[in-house]
């Protein structure tokens, strides 16, 4: 009996599935992509996670670095070259004053501890205004203090000059 | 659908998202020869669906995450061992009868057969449709896909795929009239595919 070829096709269907695969051969294929896969997947987990540790330890070393370079001190010379001038003098006083008393022996130094420690409390005194101009910008009170620390220092060291003069030729006088 | 075992077919679809791999193969030997014989359909080429059928298992488990709906499992890896067929055939181009050949055939041949006809000896025709009016007749005749589909599918135009349908049923019409002729249905045909 004669029939439509599409009508026939619809209705054989499933009988004209005639060939039978090797199961076991393609099974086996397709049981060893998934794991390879799998072995790629991971890798690329792995591989990913390396990048994004690397990129962490670049950035915070850039940023260290960045924040470091802020770090760098700002002195009265930045300010202005005319404060700067005068600071230098200031500073090239003081440090000639201290030359002449670093000399003292231990013994001496131990008599005059009093003007030591002062200097001491000047030191910490200049040193929390250093940090404060760093922070807030040389504003006139900030820049006043730091002029006058070197001022005082030079008029504690002279003090401390004038009273070594004054054992010394008291131990003369003695001497004598 | 219900399997040999008893085990739903959605239930043993879940065991396999948790990478159970005797679900894996249980639901691989539920769908391996019918999905095979798609793939040699659509390809005419045995090794060719071997390859096609284990890519596209490999896609559809490590892919089955993505299927929301476990009861359509089915239909979705059916798009995929077509998808990867039409990929596999692709790079040979497909080279379509002329129009001249067409007519000719729709003179000569009915689109009729006996119903008698071993639909074995018709699969083993259909392997030996040219390429193109091949995967047509496959995707319109046999998976119910619309001429405008298919088109797209095949990056074809849809009057192109219409006409290559034709062709393509004159074609194995032509070819089981012959066999017919030859009374050789007993056996399956062996040799080269039908000159275009």
């Amino acid at each position: 009996m004669k029939t439509n070829l599409e009508k026939y096709l619809k209705e054989n269907r499933l009988r004209l599935d005639a060939e039978q695969p090797d199961d076991e051969a393609i099974w086996n294929g397709i049981s060893n992509k998934i794991k390879q896969n799998k072995t790629k997947q991971l890798n690329g987990f792995w591989k990913i996670a390396a990048v994004f540790l690397f990129g962490v330890l670049i950035t915070y070393v850039v940023v260290k670095e960045t924040t470091r370079e802020k770090v760098v001190l700002i002195t009265l010379a930045d300010v202005s070259k005319e404060l700067g001038q005068q600071e230098a003098e200031l500073k090239l006083i003081a440090d000639k004053k201290w030359t002449e008393i670093s000399t003292l022996s231990d013994e001496e130094k131990t008599q005059f501890q009093f003007l030591f420690d002062e200097l001491n409390e000047l030191d910490k005194v200049y040193k929390s205004y250093e940090k404060d101009l760093n922070e807030f910008g040389g504003n006139e009170q900030i820049i006043n203090v730091l002029l006058d620390y070197y001022e005082k220092k030079i008029r504690i060291l002279n003090r401390l000059n004038l009273e070594i003069q004054k054992q010394k030729s008291h131990e003369n006088n003695v001497t004598l | 659908m219900k399997i040999d075992s008893g085990i739903n077919e959605a239930t043993l679809i879940q065991r396999c998202k948790k990478n159970d791999e005797k679900a894996q193969l249980q639901l691989y030997r539920l769908y391996s020869k019918r999905m095979f014989n798609l793939a040699v359909r659509m390809t005419g080429d045995v090794g060719e669906a071997e390859d096609v059928l284990q890519d596209s298992f490999v896609k559809a488990l490590t892919e089955l995450h993505k299927l929301k709906d476990e009861n359509a499992f089915g239909g979705w890896l059916k798009r995929i061992v077509i998808n990867r067929s039409i990929d596999k055939i692709r790079n040979k181009k497909f080279k379509f009868l002329s129009i001249e050949t067409i007519h000719e055939l729709k003179m000569e041949i009915p689109e009729e057969l006996d119903e008698s006809v071993d639909p074995e000896i018709v699969h083993h025709l259909i392997k030996k449709l040219p390429d193109g009016a091949r995967e047509i007749l496959v995707l319109r005749a046999l998976e119910g896909f619309k001429h405008a589909e298919i088109a797209e599918k095949l990056r074809i135009s849809e009057s192109t795929a219409k006409t290559q349908f034709f062709r393509a049923k004159q074609l194995l019409a032509k070819m089981i009239k012959e066999m017919e002729n030859e009374n050789e249905f007993r056996k399956i045909p062996e040799g080269k595919p039908a000159e275009a």
